[in-house]
């Protein structure tokens, strides 16, 4: 029944665009295009349609065009056969590419300082997360000044000026103790290193300050010009802002102050949001839950979060829109399945939940018609830790395809 | 601070009812005043043998007495139903230093120290090891001493330590990675130690009479090992008396004669020697010591070590490879970045070998934190899965020499078992029940930190 849906769909959509599309139309080329591929996968996992069943996908010029049981499509075309088909990961919380250090510390308050201008494309970074099926990262700067910087989202491979997906993105707020970690004042009090603040209060003192000054016509301290523009974006909700909160009362602060300054910052981090799961959710908060990543407990510091295992399975219990984030996805993805996600819930939380929250569902993290083809090819179930990624394909492009693998 | 005492708590409270639990069940052990335990109803995969779709495991006396599909069960033995379940032999940890309040001697050279001393049978180390299915371990000591000391086997379940103990003198710990950088020196201090202990032997082999450092061993020995309990009495690990032992430093006589006995039973092969080496040069030197001193070594391969693949392969011995099974190097010159697979490399050039953990849960690692996961990774990249079970149960033991005891599920061995939920390597798959010697150590349904853990409710 389904099948002849699909059939029936297709074949209107190729009957209606034939003559617009050239992806559509049969093309004149006799030889296997690589601009025309055709993906026949034993399961197709993506949150529409028929979740695990056998499937196709019809790619071109780097969009997927056509998905469904079986597709005719049309003209010389590249067929790839695979067992397992997956959205390409989003990772909306990573470092990936970020050169020459990833934190100010001069300063407290550079907002302006934007990752966009210190990605390192060909970093090694990127081939690791490629190989990992992660196709579309959020770059944060790290948080060791309070208004830390401008994250921005990439590709993770492709050609350089086709990866920006968005430049001079999300304004960074350290509302946690990180950026009274690395002051030196103590030893070096002439030097650059001295700076406020040397503790937690100071860390939402600053930015109380820096927004009210703002707020009332006025300009921060010592800092550039166009930090205060930047500032005022936030002021206005022009610009979105995430805070960097992983103790229930960090994230407290967070959503305090935005209520404060009528702004509404997204929760990255959120290692004890269950502790106020309810509180949470009345303020309408979004989170990308790191706590499951490898690095996790080196980000905390001193924080000493308590670690739970099924946050994730709160937050959907909750409704609380969040996702997945840091390195090892997949991995974290498989291990919250085995805490209690269902295999839709854990799949979706590092593919089409990240996508939702960075404001990108419309391009990425499912396999639908007219997204972008980011799609992981695997051995197995993807939830499965015996499953390998045989390739990872960015807009229609494949990567890491080692036969050897299959 | 809330966050701190919930943890206090709990892990008071755990450490009370497991030290009267464990209690109870060793006592019970050893008077074998338990009648005989079946399993039934289970997919039991026995390692040595084909898997049995549907089976019964005996267990009499802490030992398999039957294994089969038709097995008659006693009228007075205690049933577990295990329908729907797997059984398979529990986990062996071939290398962990876990079960110590600190894995490494500031001084480099402490041939005399015994693990035995340092280890806490409420460390959290076991309570983790009973919830993930292991039921042997090594304890050895860390990677960054010189002459590190001596490994025991123990099982992972027991009040005293000497109820524990499969093993004592399990292994001399050698650590090729140089402490202060420099290879030369670390590598000329070793073969000194080793060559008075050649020295001290051949001497002996000519009927001389041992030099003045072997003089004072009679007396050395006696203050360098606690003077054995009585079997089953009580014996506190003595934290204050070891850390007094750590940082005496070895230079005195009664040290020096102990640290050279161990080193002579390690050149007569009456004791294994774990050697680490850190890249793949290490591997030839520690080749090399194994030729000059004929030692039997366990060897135990940081990730730079894959590049000795071949001649590890001439040797034909189990290695342990390191916990990061997969990661990323960028060649120094080429600036080409490369993606290295240990179990693949390793298998590719057909030397056999088995996992290490790292961090057991802890949230910094919670792959590698695993063996079902590290056994999952090797099968990802090739290996079979009844190769990558046996990497994590019978060949460790092998390895490790008790084999005859543990390691597979077969008539005579020890009742080591774990049942598990499911499949071993899926990842929905937990760790029902751990069984050793025939008692029950370890239920999933009363582990409270798993349902903390797995249910996120603020305290």
């Amino acid at each position: 029944m389904q099948k002849t849906v699909f059939h029936f769909i297709a074949a209107t959509i190729l009957a209606g665009l034939a003559a617009l599309d050239p992806c559509i139309s049969v093309g004149q080329e006799k030889e296997p295009s690589s601009d025309r591929i055709l993906i026949r996968a034993k399961h197709i996992y993506s949150n529409n349609g028929a979740y695990g069943e056998k499937g196709e996908v019809y790619i071109c010029d780097g969009k997927i065009k056509l998905v469904g049981p079986s597709i005719d499509a049309p003209g010389p075309l590249t067929v790839l056969e695979v067992d397992s088909l997956m959205p390409g990961i989003v990772d909306a919380y990573s470092s990936l590419g970020l050169s020459g250090g990833t934190s100010e510390v001069s300063r407290e308050v550079t907002p302006e300082f934007d990752t966009y201008s210190a990605i390192d494309w060909s970093s090694r970074d990127f081939a690791e997360a490629v190989d990992e099926g992660v196709t579309t990262a959020q770059v944060v700067p790290a948080t060791e000044s309070v208004f830390s910087g401008l994250a921005c989202i990439v590709k993770t491979a492709g050609n350089s000026g086709e990866r920006t997906v968005a430049a001079s993105g999300n304004a960074v707020l350290a509302v946690c103790s990180d950026p009274t970690s690395r002051n030196r004042a103590r030893s070096r009090p002439e030097g650059i290193y001295m700076r406020q603040p040397t503790n937690r209060m100071g860390v939402v003192w600053i930015i109380r300050s820096s927004l009210s000054r703002v707020r009332s016509g006025g300009t921060v301290d010592g800092a550039d010009p166009m930090s205060t523009e930047l500032l005022k974006e936030i002021l206005n909700g022009k610009r979105q802002s995430l805070a960097i909160s992983r103790t229930d009362f960090d994230i407290r602060s967070a959503l305090d102050l935005g209520d404060e300054f009528g702004f509404k910052p997204i929760i990255y981090g959120g290692d004890e949001v269950y502790r106020i799961i309810e509180e949470f959710k009345k303020r309408d908060g979004k989170v990308v839950y790191t706590a499951l990543a490898r690095s996790a407990a080196s980000n905390r510091g001193s924080e000493g979060t308590a670690l739970r295992w099924n946050v994730p399975g709160k937050l959907i219990e909750a409704k609380v829109p969040f996702c997945l984030a840091g390195e090892s996805l997949l991995d974290q993805a498989r291990f919250a399945h085995r805490f209690g996600l269902t295999h839709e819930q854990a799949l979706a939380a590092i593919t089409s939940r990240p996508a939702d929250i960075l404001g990108l569902s419309n391009r990425v993290g499912s396999i639908e018609a007219e997204k972008d083809a980011d799609l992981v090819a695997l051995s197995g179930d993807p939830m499965q830790p015996t499953s390998n990624i045989h390739w990872t394909m960015i807009s229609g492009k494949i990567y890491g395809n080692d036969k050897s693998k299959q | 601070m809330m966050n701190h005492f919930g943890i206090f708590r709990t892990v008071t409270i755990f450490r009370t009812v497991t030290i009267l639990l464990l209690g109870l069940a060793t006592t019970a052990a050893r008077l074998h005043a338990d009648g005989p335990l079946a399993i039934q109803g289970a997919k039991i995969i026995p390692i040595v043998g084909e898997p049995i779709a549907v089976g019964t495991i005996l267990i009499r006396e802490g030992k398999i007495e039957a294994i089969g599909k038709d097995i008659v069960i006693p009228g007075e033995a205690k049933v577990i139903d295990a329908t729907g379940k797997v059984v398979m032999p529990g986990f062996v940890d071939a290398h962990n230093s876990g079960a110590m309040t600190s894995a490494n001697e500031r001084n480099e050279l402490v041939p005399f120290l015994s693990v035995v001393d340092s280890i806490d049978p409420v460390a959290p180390y076991f309570e983790e090891c009973r919830r993930n299915g292991i039921t042997s371990s090594a304890v050895v000591p860390g990677n960054s001493t010189l002459i590190g000391g001596q490994a025991a086997i123990v099982k992972t379940a027991g009040q005293y330590v000497n109820d524990m103990l499969l093993k004592r003198e399990a292994g001399l710990k050698i650590s090729l990675r140089p402490a202060s950088g420099n290879r030369m020196s670390q590598l000329a201090k070793l073969r000194k130690e080793l060559d008075k202990a050649k020295k001290a032997i051949e001497k002996e082999a000519r009927g001389e009479k041992p030099d003045a450092a072997t003089e004072v061993k009679k007396e050395g020995e006696e203050a360098a090992k606690p003077a054995d309990k009585p079997e089953g009495g009580p014996e506190e690990p003595k934290e204050e008396g070891s850390a007094e032992r750590q940082t005496a430093g070895g230079n005195d006589a009664a040290s020096q004669a102990a640290g050279l006995e161990a080193l002579k039973k390690a050149i007569k092969g009456e004791q294994p020697v774990y050697i680490y080496c850190e890249t793949g040069m290490d591997v030839t030197a520690a080749f090399q010591l194994i030729a000059d001193y004929s030692l039997k070594p366990i060897l135990v391969l940081g990730q730079g070590c894959y590049k000795a693949a071949d001649l590890l392969a001439k040797r034909n011995e189990t290695v342990i490879l390191d916990p990061s099974l997969v990661f990323w190097e960028t060649n120094p010159r080429s600036r080409e970045d490369k993606k290295i697979i240990l179990p693949q490399l390793y298998q590719a050039a057909k030397v056999p070998f088995i996992f290490q953990t790292e961090g057991f849960g802890a949230r910094t690692s919670l792959g590698s934190s695993f063996f079902w996961f590290q056994a999952a990774t090797a099968v990802k990249y090739g290996m079979s899965e009844k190769e990558a079970l046996e990497a994590i149960t019978l060949m460790p033991a092998k390895r490790i020499g008790i084999a005859n005891l543990v390691g597979s599920i077969e008539v005579g061995k020890d009742a080591d078992l774990v049942i598990l939920s499911g499949e071993p390597l899926n990842i929905s798959t937990w760790v029902e029940q751990t069984i050793i010697d025939g008692k029950v150590v370890y239920e999933r349904s009363k582990d409270e930190k798993i349902k903390r853990l797995l249910a996120p409710v603020a305290e």
